[in-house]
């Protein structure tokens, strides 16, 4: 099949040169060499965003509610991560802003909450902003390059030499699909906004490092505040260009800088990645309902682009979009994200709170450490690059519709004049998360364990009558099995489906899936969540299928939801 | 004096009835009104004549046959083109339209897209992804994102005469209900708005279905139970195809849906509901297309709509029951005893 071959031939070979050879020139390394300046810019603007059209009377109902929301958290989920005069800070924001003559004007008060409102809007800037420094950058690169081995000697430096022998590449692991040279093409003609799907925390060190396979200079990426709480890792997150994102803080103060902080660092031409799912994904399954927020950011920054370059006479610099899947066959969180998201789903009461697997680092480094071991393929699966509003891109830049160009200045204009209109662009946006949805559908690798979890949970389903995974726990783990001929059979009929999807472009399968029913079954059950305690799926003595873990069952059978696989059969 | 208009040209594709009536309704709020018409026929109606299927033509209305001159002039442009046409002649706009153009439709059918080689006539299903409404059209064929629909009870006959009526135009974008409201609102014509514009547009189509059955009913003689009866479980029967279309509820209970469906289903002013009282009468579907000028809708609506209901598997009998009768040739009277003996469930069940 010539597609599959290409998919083989193109998950090799990933010698590419880096499109700027300097890393004190890449984008990001310069807007934080003017930090000052770029945090000023930052928040100049979030004030004019927070005061227009804003009276006396609504600012100090402001300060009040994002004092009080902020006094809360703190005392209720404080962070290891949280800077030690938080409860300072907010007592001196509270007298501040009471602190004016009784007898003071409208105009007065209204100056007052501006300079306290500055003050806050200030602190956030600093809080998010973060740093990027080529040494820190170079260690990771040869950490990451040169494999596990001499980190993991600190943690578990027992048997040097042994380690050494199973001394493993990253490389080899992961599959890099898409048209890299695209990407690396417009990377260099404008501004890429990564977005990737999002199952687990190693998520940001995969993209890190295809990023620095593809030859792409660094991005810019907002990482959660929680994963600051631990030394090590702070120390990476702050000096590649990571800013911080507290979930905590929903105050309209926060929440506008954060997205000012991004539409200017998107002015300054910094490629940047966003999880435009907001968090892993609970469920397994490929987002489809995304968080908008960020996104919108993307707008602005385009649209002051193309004023900017009106006022100038020139060509404006353009956003591109580039969609990302990641296909594991196993993610490390399964467990605690299944077990989240069937109790959101308030069905089950008996679930009590777990640690997220992620929260120990020595499990997370020996996990990358058997993930690389063991012959697990990892699938980074890059979509076509595409504008905001989901046009494709001719190798210049140039936006194209039905294979006419397409002049994006126009979707900004009312009028005939470039203006902005938020109510436009909130449909725009909504619209961007619709199309990045479909294309995840689309450049998804299907893997062996997906497709085989998938299959023995719908059989499962039809041999019990039952609808859902509810309904499932209720059965004894001895008759949760599917007879090895019935299984295949059904195995080979979804096979068939699947390929036909691939041919029609509905997504992309791993070179595994065109083996024989009975070698993707294997294929499958062996690498169907590998380094959990219990297993999703197993062979038993007598050659049937069976489950040990019905919740990591469903966890990876969702990867396939969003196919209507079961109408097409 | 004259009062300064408040567009200075919009543009109508579509010289039927209802694109005469559109271009005389929105001639009230702009200088100029560009009528795309393909046919000397038309121009000649339009231009000269001042005149079309019996509707006077207003001053400020100007037919052309010149794509690209609309397009330059016109930011606003409505389209009222038959379903069957739509997608054709939104890919001869393509090369002259860009995303700065507002597009409100008001045509009240579905588009379709069968496998090679596969007509209405021989293909055994038909599932979501095969029909697009007409604003998935416009967005499928053209860099335009800015799009409207207007629907609701607009007898074109009625509005010609300048009777009190109103419509609502839906879209996801304020700025397109905006421009609708000030094309169209007049002292005899009010808008309303609507984000729902999936559920107004399926609305819009579906109910060309019930006025047909509705036609049947006063063809066979029969008086206002009947038709109540058909207007209430038609309602119901909307709602379920238009759900599963992916459309909302709140359309189909505003005017574009009970709204429009009360008026088709009672005028006789209504294209569709002429076609009924002619099948009841015993002419044949095929006979009566041929005879006429312009499309009832409903006949393509019940063809694709019965397909599709076979084969996501939801109950239409009213639906099926005229598919059969127009064409598979069961008499009118025994698919209303078919229905008679239908066994509904229950009285509403749309409503949580």
């Amino acid at each position: 099949m010539a597609q599959n071959e290409l998919l083989e031939e193109k998950a090799q070979g990933l010698d590419y040169e880096p499109i700027i050879p300097k890393i004190r020139n890449w984008p990001i390394a310069k807007l934080y060499q003017h930090k000052q300046q770029f945090e000023n810019e930052v928040v100049e603007r979030t004030l004019a965003k927070l005061f227009a059209n804003s009276s006396a009377d609504k600012l100090e109902a402001e300060i009040a509610r994002a004092y009080y929301s902020e006094t809360q958290r703190i005392k209720r989920q404080p962070w290891k991560a949280d800077r030690p005069d938080e409860a300072d800070f907010w007592n001196s924001i509270k007298q501040d802003t009471n602190d004016f003559e009784p007898s003071a004007s409208n105009a007065e008060k209204k100056q007052k909450y501006q300079d306290v409102i500055k003050i806050i809007v200030r602190r956030y800037t600093e809080e998010i902003s973060g740093n990027f420094k080529p040494e820190a950058y170079n260690f990771a690169k040869r950490f990451l390059s040169f494999g596990f081995a001499s980190l993991l000697n600190a943690f578990q430096a027992k048997n040097i030499k042994a380690i050494w022998d199973h001394r493993v590449f990253i490389q080899d692991r992961i599959k890099l699909v898409g048209n890299i040279e695209k990407i690396r093409k417009l990377a260099q003609k404008g501004t890429v906004v990564l977005l990737p799907t999002h199952f687990s925390n190693l998520d940001s060190i995969m993209v890190g490092w295809s990023i620095h396979a593809m030859g792409l200079p660094a991005f810019i990426y907002g990482a959660g505040l929680n994963l600051y709480n631990s030394k090590l890792i702070s120390y990476f997150m702050n000096n590649l260009g990571a800013y911080k994102v507290d979930r905590r803080k929903k105050n309209p103060f926060y929440l506008e800088t954060l997205k000012v902080f991004s539409t200017v660092s998107l002015e300054h031409g910094t490629h940047s990645l966003f999880f435009p799912g907001g968090t892993r994904s609970r469920s397994g399954s490929i987002e489809n309902n995304l968080k908008l927020g960020l996104l919108g950011s993307v707008f602005d920054a385009q649209r002051n682009l193309i004023v900017k370059a009106q006022e100038k006479g020139t060509e404006p610099e353009k956003i591109f979009i580039v969609p990302l899947t990641m296909s594991y066959h196993f993610v490390l969180e399964a467990k605690s994200l299944i077990r989240q998201y069937l109790k959101r789903s308030d069905k089950e009461k008996y679930y009590f709170n777990r640690k997220d697997e992620f929260s120990s680092q020595r499990k997370v480094i020996s996990f990358i450490f058997e993930l690389l071991k063991k012959k697990s393929d990892i699938y980074l699966s890059y979509g076509e690059p595409f504008d905001l509003f989901g046009n494709q891109l001719d190798d210049d830049g140039d936006s194209l519709y039905n294979g006419q160009k397409v002049d994006i200045t126009k979707y900004f204009v009312t009028d005939g004049i470039i203006k902005k209109d938020a109510q436009r662009e909130s449909v725009y946006t909504k619209e961007l998360g619709d199309i990045v949805a479909k294309k995840y559908l689309e450049i998804n690798v299907v893997l062996t364990s997906h497709l085989v979890s998938y299959v023995t949970y719908e059989m499962l389903l039809k041999k019990f009558k039952v609808n859902d995974v509810y309904s499932l726990f209720e059965f004894d783990d001895e008759d949760l099995f599917i007879e090895r001929d019935k299984f295949l059979s059904e195995l080979s009929k979804y096979q068939s489906v699947l390929i036909k999807l691939e041919k029609e472009g509905k997504l992309k399968l791993s070179p595994d899936m065109r083996l024989s029913p009975d070698e993707v079954m294997k294929d499958g059950i062996k690498n169907v969540g590998i380094f959990h305690n219990t297993k999703a799926l197993s062979i038993k003595e007598d050659g049937d299928i069976t489950s040990n873990d019905l919740e990591l069952l469903f966890y990876y059978r969702n990867r396939m939801l969003g196919y209507d696989l079961e109408e097409k059969l | 004096m004259t009062l300064k208009k408040n567009y200075k040209h919009i543009g109508v594709i579509g010289a039927g009835s209802f694109g005469t009536v559109i271009a005389n309704l929105t001639a009230k709020n702009a200088e100029q009104v560009l009528v795309y018409a393909r046919s000397q026929y038309r121009l000649t109606n339009f231009n000269d004549k001042k005149e079309n299927n019996g509707i006077t033509i207003a001053d400020n209305v100007l037919a052309i046959n010149s794509i690209e001159e609309i397009c330059n002039k016109c930011t606003l442009i409505i389209a009222v083109v038959p379903s069957k046409n739509f997608r054709e002649v939104m890919r001869e706009f393509r090369p002259f339209l860009d995303p700065h153009h507002i597009i409100i439709h008001g045509t009240k059918g579905v588009d379709i897209q069968l496998d090679e080689g596969e007509t209405l006539e021989t293909t055994q299903s038909i599932k979501r992804n095969q029909i697009s409404t007409m604003s998935e059209v416009i967005r499928d064929e053209t860099s335009v994102r800015r799009i409207g629909c207007i629907a609701g009870p607009n007898l074109s006959k009625e509005i010609a005469k300048e009777q009190p009526a109103g419509a609502i135009v839906a879209s996801k974008f304020d700025q397109v209900f905006d421009h609708g409201k000030l094309a169209f609102t007049s002292q005899y014509f009010k808008i309303f708005s609507s984000k729902d514009i999936l559920g107004a547009e399926f609305a819009g189509a579906l109910k060309n279905i019930f006025a047909i059955a509705s036609g049947i009913i006063t063809g066979l003689g029969f008086g206002n139970n009947a038709r109540a009866l058909l207007i209430t479980k038609g309602l119901h029967e909307m709602l379920f195809i238009g759900n599963k279309m992916g459309g909302d509820t709140n359309a189909f209970l505003g005017i574009a849906g009970i709204g429009d469906l009360v008026a088709t289903c009672s005028s006789e002013l209504s294209r569709n509901f002429s076609v009924g009282v002619r099948i009841a009468n015993g002419e044949s579907i095929d006979h009566i297309i041929s005879t006429e000028t312009e499309v009832a809708e409903g006949v393509r609506s019940i063809q694709i709509f019965h397909l599709f209901s076979q084969t996501v598997r939801i109950p239409a009998p009213i639906t099926q029951m005229l598919y059969k009768v127009l064409f598979q040739g069961k008499p009118p009277i025994s698919g209303i005893e078919e229905l008679m003996a239908f066994n509904y469930n229950s009285d509403v069940s749309f409503l949580k």
